[in-house]
């Protein structure tokens, strides 16, 4: 029952949705488009928003429980009531409105840019292992096509070959944005699958 | 006849005050008292003495026995009831109705008369003391002391003077009878004088129009046998008119001269109904009426005095029943609490206890009062029944009216029942929802006060009511059983299907459940009884009151015989004559248990008649038929009584029997005469409750059953408790069957059970299914009763263990020998037929009882070859064994549960693989006689002579086609079998034509399924890691890795080398081409700049979107911002604040004018679309100050295209890739700033010949080169100076790196065997 339920109505709000883009000149189909695309949007802020709070639940049970690893999650529940904290703090004293965006800009986004700077670090030294994994042609392919990516990325008034630069723009223009289209266009039909599969009732993404 | 009236309502008098409880109090005086008042009634004792007959002599006065009060009323009795009627008619014709005696008239005080000598035992015998004197009437008694104004009482008195009262009165003699004479001066004399009888509460008590739908049905309904009595004493009379147009002066008075407290208004106001008109709101005494006054106007209050006279007083009860005839609706609905001033009036303790007291308020101090009261609820109807009055005795109504007074609810009784007289209870019955303790009816504490006693009391009890005084749960310890009973008696419904016309009316009564059982005096022993009574029930006795025990109490007597008294005048109803054919009862007690239950305790006695479904209450434990077998009616209450009640089992028949059991009435009478036996076996047992089945078989009908059935039936049982888990059903079926039809055989004796007068569906099935059987081949047919003939065979040791039905054939021999056995053994199923089993008959496994020559061939083929269909029966009792299949004739499967797997040597070779799965069921050995038609239609037509060995099984190959082509519609099904058994496959391509499906089409139908093929979710096996390097060389990798990269990277952002440059502008063409577009759009236009992306791409986003902002600010756009990820809100402000400082100080770029925060926008994708489609609905508002920037800002921007440019901070191309697909339907430019990573995919958006995008900035080369452009100075070049050197030392760690483990692992390599391929894959996707 609940099946058949999401499934008519999945349905149904799809066709409004796509009717509203094949038929524009009826305004009814607009508004109803319009309406129901806002209510995604209101609908996904409360998803957010009962994500958040599964996500306190599971931390604060995993600390309780005192399962592995239990540490993190205090750390994540008493991140949280501090952020929270200091957000109601400044809601309702607005001279601390610094307050957040302090713990914004100087806790949140270096924490952030740091993962971001190991992510460069593990990159390299997996290129390097691959080497030593997998020593075929695809190995060296991706080796030397990382080399001039960064090569000619780099501009050091050194004597360093143009043909770096030039090899960058054209991988850049010419097969990499051809792979691009590719998997844009890909993505385009899956898509439209996704859709016809959904409207058919071939995925439930809303089910279960 | 000459039997005193014993009317119920004098029990229910004895209504004491808590405080007036004596507890030295002792039957003894009571009795001793009570037998004076005896004596001084004389002839008035007679119940039906006329009003004209002369008063018996005044008794000598108080006299010693006395007590005080009792002496002071004395002197009343010396009236006349007809010296009273005469005087009290002139004052009403005459217009003197303040003189009114009428109150007099009323049955109500002759009931109250009676009930101190009947039923109040705890009567304080200490002579009268001033300060019993003084003390206050209770509230109870002050709003009661006047009649309802649906009373006789208001009524009359309410009655115009043209009504002819007098004669009314004297055609209504019971009504006078008893009645103080109608001086009310007198009254008043010796009611001032006595102290105990304070008219106040009597006079004062309002009079009001009960509500009808409040009113008991059965107080308002006689029962029709009473009315042959009554009638012709008062066929009719005007004075039950409603009361609606005049009341009497002393009604209408209010002052009390003498002092006494006026009763509270809530008492008028409270009586008075909802509904009430003016009219009826005059029958209420006024508020300025002194009580005094109403004393002396309401001498009708004397009739205490007439307490002496109490079988006088009774004796019109009946009579007077029907003289109203318009029924009264008397407004119960409001329920009355009445405020108690227990210190200013006295009233004496049997004044406590007069019946037509409604009070509201029992004067039992101890809380177990409202539990009686809740006992009474328990049975009464809820409130708001509106009974459908029929006729009503005047008397009738004032009892029912009166609780109005206080009673909040009243005594809903089955509608439609007519209540006979002396079974009406006083109204203050109805008091299911009192309040408080205090407020429950007068009349109830008769039996509550008996139960209130101290210690002393209670020692005095009968047994059997101690016994009662266990009941639990809805009775309190504190109700007298018979109220109950009667409490319990109330969820019973109607009375059996017979017209309540039809009963007597004491059946009637005891049908009503609430009111007359309530009506039935407390049981008192027989011993405890005053001497009055106990010679009023000798005079009354019947021959079963004779038989009655000393256990049984005076009253029960009494009722039973003034039943049988009204039984006698009245025609005995059809029903009683056909006592012997209780059968008729039957089908009615069936559909409607209550009219059962409502049978009268008389009918205990007839245990034998009732049906089984009254038996079953014995299995309740709440009555036992076997108790009551060996004892006479009299001995009916007692063993009820030994019994406590439970609460109701199952309907609310079986409370109702045992509630009425309790009150042997003469219904007993009858009722012996009845034929028991009728009623055992009225219903089968299989009608009767699976779990309750056995036992009530036992309980009625099993005294019928053999001793060799009983045998049989313990070894059944015995066989079937050997059976295999999973089979119980159907051998307890079969059992109960076969019970049944032992028992069938003994029905015809139990007396004559007229089935046809049960409706159809309690018909047996047996009889039901008697056309059907005709109809039926012998061997489907049933098995009869001559059938479980072999039951009687079943002696003890008998049976074989191996033909128990644990019994599995495990082997061959087994199979042969069961097989050989049955067909050895043919005769039990050539003595099958007809059967009075419907359950057996309707067994699609019945025993087959056929021969072979009915057993057509094509059936005869599926038969085992070595069965051997006996044609002669062997006589039963020269059977000496018996075989499984002999246990269980019906061929229940579950008997022979394995045979399935015999072997195949036991049948013919013929034996198809359908016979051979019926030769587990011991079923193959009975021939087929003869084909239903509905078979023959479907047998093939060329089978039907031909032999059996030439005609294949219908599931043979090739028979298959012909059987089914003897049936219309059927699919051919030759082709199908024939090929698919030559080849194993389904051939029907002769039948079916092929579909054409290309090659092409086979691959388009291959794609477009697995298109729509459910995704197969990927391989999530744990993947084995491989050990390619310690633990310690991991670690030293990574650090070298990461130390060559920071430590350059820090020298560089500290030393700024110089040889590190900018990038050059002419590389990045998308970057050109989003600053042109840019300096395209008109100042003063609205931008859009979206933040999609988390801090931890900011370190790659930010430079150029700050660089963007920037340079939208100095081209004079306005910039409405949207973070489309919660993390991006403080992201878009903290990028335009750097924007904004790195422009010039004094540049105007203020917040609210020319750029603005929208939030949050929620959705990814769906957001975008919102937003696109309706961005003022969907961005209503600022963060900052919740003001709607679309009416100030962006106050021309209507639609989404009217933003001049649009753009988007992504973090991912995907994200990018979702604006572009959502916002470049509105043609609007949109500008994409991702990292450096995103570059790629993004790319493809600008490459394109109309591009969807007006230029992508990557990273923090294409900040630099934006700032380049835009000629900003920021710190973009630095920090990209230090990006290039990072950049340059990650390639050369990539290439140097690439080469040391190539080197490292070739070398490694040849000293070991090279891992495998799949391994290192592996753990390089575990890194």
């Amino acid at each position: 029952m609940n099946y058949q339920l999401s499934l008519t109505v999945a349905i149904c709000f799809g066709l409004l949705v796509l009717l509203g883009y094949f038929l524009p000149d009826f305004d009814l189909l607009i508004l109803l488009r319009a309406e129901i695309l806002r209510w995604a949007a209101i609908l996904s802020g409360v998803a957010m928003f009962v994500g958040i709070i599964s996500l306190l639940k599971v931390h604060f049970n995993k600390f309780m429980d005192q399962k592995s690893n239990w540490g993190y999650s205090l750390v994540l529940v008493l991140t949280f009531l501090i952020t929270f904290g200091a957000g109601v703090f400044s809601f309702i004293f607005p001279q601390a409105e610094g307050l957040v965006d302090f713990m914004f800009r100087y806790v949140q986004v270096p924490v952030e840019s740091t993962l971001a700077a190991l992510l460069a670090v593990l990159l390299l030294v997996a290129g390097m292992r691959m080497v030593r994994y997998r020593r075929d042609w695809t190995t060296w392919l991706f080796l030397a096509i990382s080399l001039i990516m960064l090569i000619g990325l780099v501009t050091i008034e050194a004597p360093i070959p143009d043909v770096f630069p030039f090899l960058r723009d054209w991988l850049l223009t010419v097969p990499v944005v051809a792979g691009a289209r590719g998997i844009l266009i890909g993505l385009a039909l899956g898509a439209i699958i996704t859709g016809l599969r959904i409207f058919t009732g071939a995925d439930q993404p809303y089910g279960e | 006849m000459d039997k005193p009236p014993t009317s119920p309502f004098s029990l229910f008098g004895s209504t004491e005050e808590p405080d007036d409880m004596n507890p030295n109090a002792s039957r003894d005086d009571l009795e001793r008292w009570l037998d004076m008042l005896r004596e001084q009634a004389g002839d008035d004792w007679k119940p039906n003495q006329p009003a004209a007959s002369p008063a018996p002599a005044a008794p000598p006065g108080p006299s010693n026995d006395l007590p005080d009060w009792l002496a002071d009323i004395a002197p009343r009795t010396e009236e006349t009831n007809a010296d009273f009627l005469q005087s009290f008619a002139r004052e009403i014709e005459s217009g003197e109705d303040s003189q009114s005696p009428i109150s007099m008239t009323s049955p109500f005080i002759s009931s109250t008369d009676a009930t101190p000598a009947v039923s109040l035992p705890p009567i304080d015998p200490a002579p009268a003391d001033t300060s019993r004197r003084d003390r206050p009437v209770p509230g109870w008694l002050q709003n009661s002391s006047s009649p309802d104004a649906s009373s006789p009482i208001a009524a009359i008195s309410n009655k115009d003077d043209s009504t002819t009262l007098s004669s009314l009165l004297d055609d209504a003699p019971g009504i006078v009878m008893g009645r103080g004479s109608g001086d009310t001066t007198g009254g008043l004399d010796w009611l001032q004088g006595g102290p105990k009888i304070d008219s106040a509460p009597l006079g004062t008590a309002p009079t009001s129009v009960p509500p009808t739908e409040a009113l008991t049905p059965s107080i308002i309904e006689p029962t029709g046998p009473i009315r042959p009595i009554t009638q012709p004493i008062v066929p009719e009379t005007p004075a039950i008119e409603p009361v609606e147009e005049s009341l009497l002066d002393w009604l209408m008075e209010e002052d009390d001269p003498n002092g006494l407290p006026a009763l509270p208004e809530q008492t008028t106001a409270v009586i008075q109904p909802a509904d009430t008109t003016p009219e009826d709101n005059s029958l209420i005494r006024q508020a300025n009426v002194s009580d005094d006054e109403f004393l002396a106007q309401s001498d009708w209050l004397f009739a205490p005095e007439d307490s002496n006279d109490a079988p006088v007083v009774q004796a019109p009860v009946p009579e007077v029943s029907t003289i109203a005839p318009e029924p009264i609706k008397p407004d119960f609905s409001l329920p009355a609490i009445e405020p108690v001033d227990s210190d200013e009036f006295t009233v004496p303790d049997w004044m406590d206890s007069a019946p037509f007291e409604p009070i509201a308020r029992i004067p039992d101090p101890e809380p177990a009062s409202p539990a009686t009261t809740g006992a009474i609820a328990v049975g009464l109807p809820p409130l708001g029944s509106v009974p459908e009055p029929i006729e009503q005795p005047d008397w009738l109504p004032q009892a029912d009216n009166t609780p109005a007074f206080d009673t909040p609810a009243p005594a809903p009784a089955a509608e439609g029942e007519e209540l006979p007289d002396w079974l009406q209870p006083p109204a203050g019955l109805d008091t299911p929802q009192l309040p408080s303790l205090g407020e429950t009816p007068s009349w109830l504490p008769d039996g509550a006060v008996e139960e209130a006693q101290p210690a002393p009391m209670v020692d005095e009890e009968p047994s059997w009511l101690k016994a009662t005084n266990e009941l639990p749960e809805l009775v309190s310890d504190s109700e007298p059983d018979w109220l109950k009973s009667t409490g319990e008696l109330q969820p019973a419904p109607a009375p059996t299907g017979m017209d309540s016309e039809e009963l007597p009316d004491w059946l009637q009564g005891v049908d009503t459940p609430t009111p007359v059982a309530e009506s039935i005096p407390a049981p008192v022993a027989q011993n405890d009884l005053p001497d009055w009574l106990q010679g009023a029930a000798e005079a009354a006795a019947v021959p079963e009151q004779a038989a009655l025990d000393e256990d049984i109490s005076g009253w029960l007597a009494d009722t039973g015989a003034q039943s049988i008294e009204i039984g006698e005048m009245d025609s005995t109803p059809d029903w009683l004559e056909d006592a012997s054919r209780p059968v008729d009862l039957a089908p009615p007690a069936e559909a409607q248990p209550a009219p059962v239950a409502a049978v009268p305790s008389g009918v205990q006695d007839t245990q034998s008649q009732a049906p089984d479904w009254l038996s079953q209450i014995s299995d309740t434990g709440q009555f036992e038929w076997e108790d009551l077998e060996g004892t006479n009616e009299g001995d009916a209450a007692p063993v009820v009584a030994q019994n406590p009640l439970p609460p109701l089992p199952i309907e609310g028949d079986a409370p109702a029997v045992e509630d009425t059991s309790a009150v042997p009435a003469p219904w007993e009478t009858q009722a012996t005469a009845m034929d028991n036996q009728d009623w055992v076996i009225e219903l089968p047992g299989w009608l009767q409750p699976e779990e309750q089945k056995t036992q009530a078989v036992e309980a009625v009908s099993l005294p019928k059953v053999s001793e060799e059935q009983l045998q049989a039936q313990a070894k059944l049982e015995d066989a079937l408790d050997a059976i295999p888990p999973g089979e119980p059903a159907q051998v307890d079926t079969k059992f109960d069957d076969t019970i049944f039809s032992a028992l069938q055989d003994e029905e015809p004796d139990a007396g004559d059970i007229n089935l046809k007068d049960l409706p159809e569906w309690l018909k047996p099935a047996e009889k039901q299914s008697e056309e059907e059987e005709l109809d039926m081949p012998p061997w489907l047919r049933p098995t009869s009763a001559d059938d479980i003939e072999w039951l009687n065979t079943l002696a003890p040791g008998t049976v074989p263990p191996l033909r128990t039905p644990a019994f599995t054939p495990s082997t061959q021999d087994d199979v042969d020998f069961i097989i050989s056995a049955e067909a050895a053994d043919p005769e039990w199923l050539e003595a099958t037929g007809p059967s009075n089993v419907s359950s057996v008959a309707t067994q699609p496994a019945v025993s087959p009882v056929a021969t072979p020559g009915d057993l057509p061939d094509w059936l005869a083929s599926v038969r085992p070859e070595g069965l051997n269909y006996g044609s002669t029966a062997t006589p039963q009792a020269e059977r000496t064994t018996t075989t499984a299949t002999e246990l269980f004739p019906v061929a229940e499967p579950v008997a022979v549960p394995t045979i399935p797997a015999a072997p195949e040597r036991a049948f013919t070779p013929q034996a198809t693989p359908s016979a051979k799965k019926n030769q587990g069921q011991s079923l193959e050995e009975a021939d087929f006689p003869e084909i239903p038609p509905w078979l023959e239609s479907i047998q093939p037509a060329d089978q039907v002579d031909a032999p059996s060995e030439e005609r294949p099984s219908p599931f043979d190959k090739g028979s298959a086609a012909d059987f089914l082509d003897e049936i219309s519609g059927a699919l051919p099904v030759a082709p199908i079998i024939t090929e698919q058994a030559a080849t194993g496959t389904l051939a029907a391509d002769a039948e079916v034509q092929e579909l054409v499906v290309t090659d092409a089409q086979a691959k388009q139908a291959a794609i477009f399924e697995e298109l729509f093929a459910p995704v197969a979710k990927p391989q999530t096996e744990p993947l084995p890691q491989v050990q390619t390097q310690t633990k310690r060389g991991l670690q030293l990798d990574r650090l070298i890795v990461a130390a060559l990269v920071l430590i350059p990277l820090a020298v560089t952002f500290f030393a700024q080398p110089a040889w590190l440059g900018q990038p050059p502008i002419e590389s990045r063409p998308a970057v050109k081409d989003f600053y042109d577009t840019v300096n395209t759009i008109p100042p003063g236009s609205e931008a859009l700049v979206v933040f999609d992306y988390e801090p931890g791409s900011s370190a790659d986003v930010d430079p150029a979107m700050e660089a963007v902002i920037a340079h939208l600010a100095q081209k004079g756009l306005r910039v409405a911002l949207v973070a489309a990820r919660p993390a991006a809100v403080p992201i878009a402000e903290n990028t335009l604040q750097r924007a904004r400082s790195s422009l010039d100080a004094d540049f105007p770029y203020n917040y609210g004018q020319d750029w603005v925060h929208l939030g949050y926008l929620p959705g990814g994708a769906l957001g975008a679309q919102a937003l696109a489609s309706a961005p003022q609905t969907t961005m209503p508002i600022e963060i900052k100050g919740g003001l709607s920037p679309w009416d100030q800002m962006l106050r021309n921007v209507r639609t989404f295209n009217q933003f001049e440019l649009v753009i988007v901070g992504a973090s991912t191309a995907e994200r990018t890739r979702a604006w572009v697909e959502q916002v470049q339907v509105y043609s609007v430019p949109i500008g994409a700033v991702v990292p450096a990573g995103a570059e790629p995919l993004v790319l493809p958006y600008y490459e394109s010949e109309t591009p969807q995008l007006i230029g992508v900035i990557s990273g923090v080369s294409g900040a630099s080169v934006y700032d380049s452009l835009s000629n900003r100075s920021s710190g973009l070049l630095r920090t990209w100076s230090v990006y290039s050197f990072g950049i340059l030392l990650a390639a050369l760690l990539l290439f140097i790196g690439s080469i040391v483990w190539l080197i490292s692992d070739t070398f490694a390599k040849q000293k070991s065997n090279q891992p495998d391929f799949a391994q290192i894959q592996k753990g390089l996707q575990t890194e």
